[in-house]
């Protein structure tokens, strides 16, 4: 298991490197120059001599990106041109707001998903399969962007009750900071339990097919033994991976859902920083995110290799 | 009545083979699977719209009349108009030719980018492959939407920027699945067998493999479809994408379209029907295009 953990973090080497490659590479791609837009939309500094000292354009690139490595290496991501904060503060103070959206929405996803996927399986090709599987495809299609501004227009119309659009932190109040992220997590969870439905579908059908199953009707056990304490147990190892794979789904969303609902964490903030044309904000915004994206990868896989001993003998 | 329904079947199948490949796929879709079938339907409907924009809106999408702003649904304006009285109906017809239009050119990119290095990369394997898987690592890091954002911000907004964003993104994460397919493909004999005869590099790849990678390809590019003009909507909507006056499915739900919403409800309502009913016939259709093109399951 220890040797299966160590290669899957030394493949994630190489992956980092050329992530980071390619954030850094941001500014040094933008065709035509970026100074001379910079000083005249945005005004971030007085003159173009100061502006390529705070964009870091002033001495050759390997030097740069040896600086801006070693800068990372102590945790520094430069600073933002529109806040003047350090980005990595601006980052941390907004984490928690993304995290406590993303698990809500993944609950959701899951409670939502786990028992329509079993349901889908067992009654597979019948009228409630049908269902199932087009409200499946169904929350994959439907964008929560749409959804959001139906209910934002529609529940004001019909029951005179409109979704909190200001944020409250959780000092101010616990069950109002819950009520905040009610409607962006279950819209949100919706668009996610489409996926995770598929995937208990298709792996619940592939193992009720199996013979230890038949065995197990065969005793004589009840339904909803065999369904639920045989079968899904099973079943449920490749969901692992396709939950870890749609937390990076959520994160595409979450910057969506948090500017639609005004909530102040990592995606609205990276929707900013590109509007407001702030590259320091968006290459550490993007480093951060793909990071994560990487370091979930390893989790799920070394998730699912505990869980299914025969990946480790790959 | 056993023997009678084998018969049936070998009569069946012996039919089947008298038809070319892709009128089979057709028929087998009208028969096997009625929720493909209903994702076609979408599709040609969304085209429909898309070829004959011009014959099908009633109006000028862009036409501006102050006297009409803001009114509901009615045989005028079967969808309403909106803040500016343009009518819903008209915009939206033409904003399926938005929307088809950056879907089928960013898919055309990405078939291009996934078949090209996809098969190459597969094919002869090496060092090249490592670091190119590397590299697709590297850019499916970024979650779909933070990496079109940034190739936007790099490159600005605009109607091309989406699609080389799209197709870059879609080429690159197709190329790993065509990569598996090759892979696949030129274990089998028949390669063996085309080698040994003689036949180059090239020749085995453009005669030998490319047919054989092109079900998972086509799957890819209905599926990839159905993205593409998801995140198009996205980014229109965020008011990163297709810029105004084009009237795009995103751009009329986003937050400056809002303001008018609880005046002009139905402004809500049909572009995100539309949006979604596209999306949902282009993931109707590519679901079922996997099952019927897959060779595990071909003859069931």
């Amino acid at each position: 298991m220890s040797d299966y953990i160590i290669r899957r973090l030394l493949l994630a080497v190489p992956t980092l490197a050329l992530v980071m490659l390619m954030v850094f590479s941001i500014i040094r791609l933008i065709p035509g120059d970026i100074v001379d837009v910079m000083v005249s939309e945005q005004a971030y500094a007085a003159d173009k001599e100061a502006m390529r000292e705070e964009l870091g354009l002033n001495d050759p690139v390997y030097q740069e990106f040896g600086r801006w490595l070693w800068a990372l290496a102590h945790g520094d991501l430069g600073q933002s041109l529109w806040t003047k904060q350090p980005v990595i503060e601006e980052l941390k103070n907004r984490f928690p707001v993304t995290a406590e959206l993303g698990l809500y929405s993944i609950l959701v996803g899951l409670i939502i998903a786990l028992p329509v996927g079993v349901l889908s399986a067992i009654r597979q090709d019948t009228l409630t399969d049908y269902v199932a599987r087009s409200f499946a495809i169904a929350g994959i299609s439907v964008p929560y962007f749409w959804t959001a501004t139906l209910v934002i227009v529609f529940m004001p119309l019909w029951f005179d009750w409109s979704p909190p659009l200001r944020y409250v932190g959780w000092s101010e109040g616990p069950l109002d900071h819950l009520y905040v992220f009610l409607v962006p997590a279950i819209l949100l969870g919706m668009y996610l339990s489409g996926s995770v439905m598929r995937m208990t579908r298709t792996m619940m059908l592939e193992v009720l097919r199996q013979d230890y199953v038949r065995t197990a009707w065969a005793k004589g056990l009840s339904e909803r033994v065999v369904v639920l304490r045989h079968a899904l147990k099973n079943a449920l190892i490749p969901v692992v991976t396709i939950v870890g794979l749609q937390l990076a789904a959520a994160v595409s969303g979450t910057v969506i859902i948090e500017s639609i609902f005004n909530l102040p964490g990592v995606g609205r903030y990276f929707y900013e920083a590109i509007v407001f044309r702030d590259y320091p904000s968006i290459q550490g915004t993007a480093l951060i995110i793909a990071v994560a994206v990487v370091l979930i990868n390893i989790v799920v896989d070394v998730t699912y290799a505990y869980l299914d001993p025969r990946i480790r003998y790959r | 009545m056993e023997r009678t329904a084998a018969v049936e079947v070998t009569l069946a199948r012996a039919e089947r083979r008298r038809l070319p490949f892709w009128l089979d796929v057709v028929r087998r879709l009208i028969r096997e699977k009625p929720l493909g079938l209903i994702g076609g339907l979408l599709v040609l409907i969304l085209v429909i719209l898309a070829v004959g924009a011009p014959v099908i809106a009633p109006y000028d999408p862009l036409e501006i009349r102050g006297a009409d702003r803001l009114s509901p649904p009615s045989l005028r304006h079967p969808f309403g108009t909106d803040n500016l009285g343009r009518d819903l109906f008209s915009r939206i017809v033409y904003g399926a030719r938005i929307s088809m239009y950056v879907g089928l050119m960013a898919v055309l990119l990405s078939t291009v980018i996934s078949l090209l290095i996809g098969v190459v990369s597969g094919y002869f394997g090496g060092k090249v492959d490592m670091l190119w898987q590397r590299l697709v690592d590297a850019v499916i890091a970024f979650p779909g939407l933070i990496f079109v954002l940034m190739v936007i911000a790099v490159l600005g907004t605009g109607i091309n920027n989406v699609i080389l964003a799209l197709g870059v993104l879609g080429g690159v994460s197709g190329s790993r699945v065509i990569r598996g397919s090759t892979l696949a493909v030129k274990e089998q004999a028949f390669i063996e067998a085309a080698r040994a005869l003689g036949c180059g590099h090239t020749r085995t790849i453009l005669v030998h493999i490319l047919p054989n990678v092109m079900a998972p390809a086509i799957t890819l590019a209905t599926l990839g479809l159905g993205t593409a003009i998801l995140v198009e909507a996205s980014l229109s909507f965020l008011g990163l994408g297709v810029p105004p006056p084009d009237p795009t499915w995103g751009s009329m739900l986003s937050r400056e379209a809002r303001r008018w919403m609880l005046e002009g409800p139905w402004l809500a309502v049909f572009p995100g029907l539309f949006l979604s009913l596209a999306v949902f016939g282009f993931n109707m259709l590519g679901d079922a295009l996997r099952d019927l093109l897959d060779p595990r399951l071909r003859g069931r």
